[in-house]
């Protein structure tokens, strides 16, 4: 039996059909990537959340003129989390130094109870240091997550000491807007082809 | 029916000869290869893989995942629901004859929980796979960081 309210399950299937519905690129370097683009193009959520060294971070507020991966979990997450960060860090390893200064990666965390920042700043630390680990309160954390037409499952049971938490499997990618327009709906297959869309986005938009 | 295996089961199957290693074949014929750990970077809880092969004549079933470095262990399922990766237990991991069964990322893992010290990328873990039939394989697991999954 599927966990999950009515409108949960109907927003969260427009969103995967929004990824599963979308089709090639404009003429503005978006051809031939490997992401998927989406039918309507997300906003950054407006949320102030809090960063891996305990700083207030503004979500919507920043991002103008740079890439942005992002990309939902909890860094107990068995392994679809670790993987996909760390193959994003394996793909801007293959960027020019001046490529990967103007891509900036942010992880959002929907397990506020176990990432605290120390916690994030931690995991983080053994993936890339360089990425932007945001934490917040449940509800905060909920809400951005509801940005993307995702509603948390209710009634998970987050009392035992190794729950489970839901996350969405996609790692979007923000143009330099920033406007949410590509996805990779199954994480980062492959660090080569994600590096090479990252460069296509910023050749077309330089 | 699940037969009950008590106690020391690494002294256990390597008495029986089976094999200390990252791979192996139980009594009853499944081969267990390419055993490895994800670094669970810090966290208490790793996610373990293998590939099982049977090349037994009957259906054997992977039903529990112990190692001496976690407090317990736990086969779960990744599965996508409502658009969101959940994880589930599942009780048993079915091998039929001439089958060959992947717990890989984003799909089937044990889950080794209540790690102490947790281990890092380079280290190897001692893992006992437990199937149905009776049998118990010790395995060798080494830790991958998540860039080498």
């Amino acid at each position: 039996m599927r966990p999950g309210g009515a409108r949960g399950v109907s927003v969260a299937f427009g969103a995967l059909a929004a990824v599963l519905t979308a089709c090639g690129g404009p003429p503005d370097g978006s051809a031939g990537m490997s992401a998927t683009e989406f039918a309507r193009p997300y906003h950054l959520p407006v949320a102030t959340l809090t960063d891996q060294r305990g700083e207030p971070f503004e979500l919507h507020a920043g991002g103008r003129g740079k890439l942005t991966l992002l990309y939902f979990g909890y860094t107990h997450c068995p392994d679809i989390c670790p993987i996909t960060m760390a193959r994003v860090a394996r793909a801007l390893e293959l960027l020019e130094p001046d490529e990967r200064a103007q891509v900036r990666t942010i992880f959002v965390t929907l397990d506020a109870d176990r990432d605290d920042p120390e916690r994030l700043a931690r995991w983080l630390g053994a993936i890339d240091p360089t990425f932007i680990g945001l934490t917040g309160s449940q509800d905060e954390l909920d809400a951005a997550l509801g940005a993307f037409g995702y509603v948390m499952p209710p009634g998970a049971d987050r009392s035992t000491a190794d729950y489970e938490v839901a996350h969405p499997p996609t790692l979007f990618l923000f143009t330099r807007e920033p406007l949410g327009r590509f996805g990779y709906a199954h994480g980062v297959e492959s660090p080569e082809l994600l590096a090479a869309d990252l460069q296509r986005l910023l050749e077309a938009e330089r | 029916m699940i037969p009950r295996r008590s106690g020391l089961p690494a002294l256990l199957a390597c008495l029986c000869g089976f094999s200390c290693g990252g791979s192996g074949t139980s009594p009853d014929g499944v081969t267990a290869r390419d055993a490895f750990v994800l670094d669970p970077l810090g966290a208490e809880r790793a996610a373990f893989y293998v590939t099982l092969e049977n090349h037994g004549p009957a259906t054997d079933s992977l039903v529990a995942v112990r190692s001496p470095s976690a407090e317990h262990g736990s086969l779960h399922e990744m599965t996508i629901d409502t658009g969101m990766m959940r994880m589930r237990p599942v009780p048993g991991v079915e091998i039929a004859p001439g089958a060959v069964v992947r717990l890989e990322p984003g799909g089937l893992h044990g889950m080794l929980e209540g790690l102490s010290p947790t281990p890092g990328a380079g280290d190897t873990v001692w893992v006992t796979l437990r199937f149905a039939r009776g049998d118990s394989l010790v395995l060798r697991a080494p830790v991958r960081h998540p860039a080498d999954p």
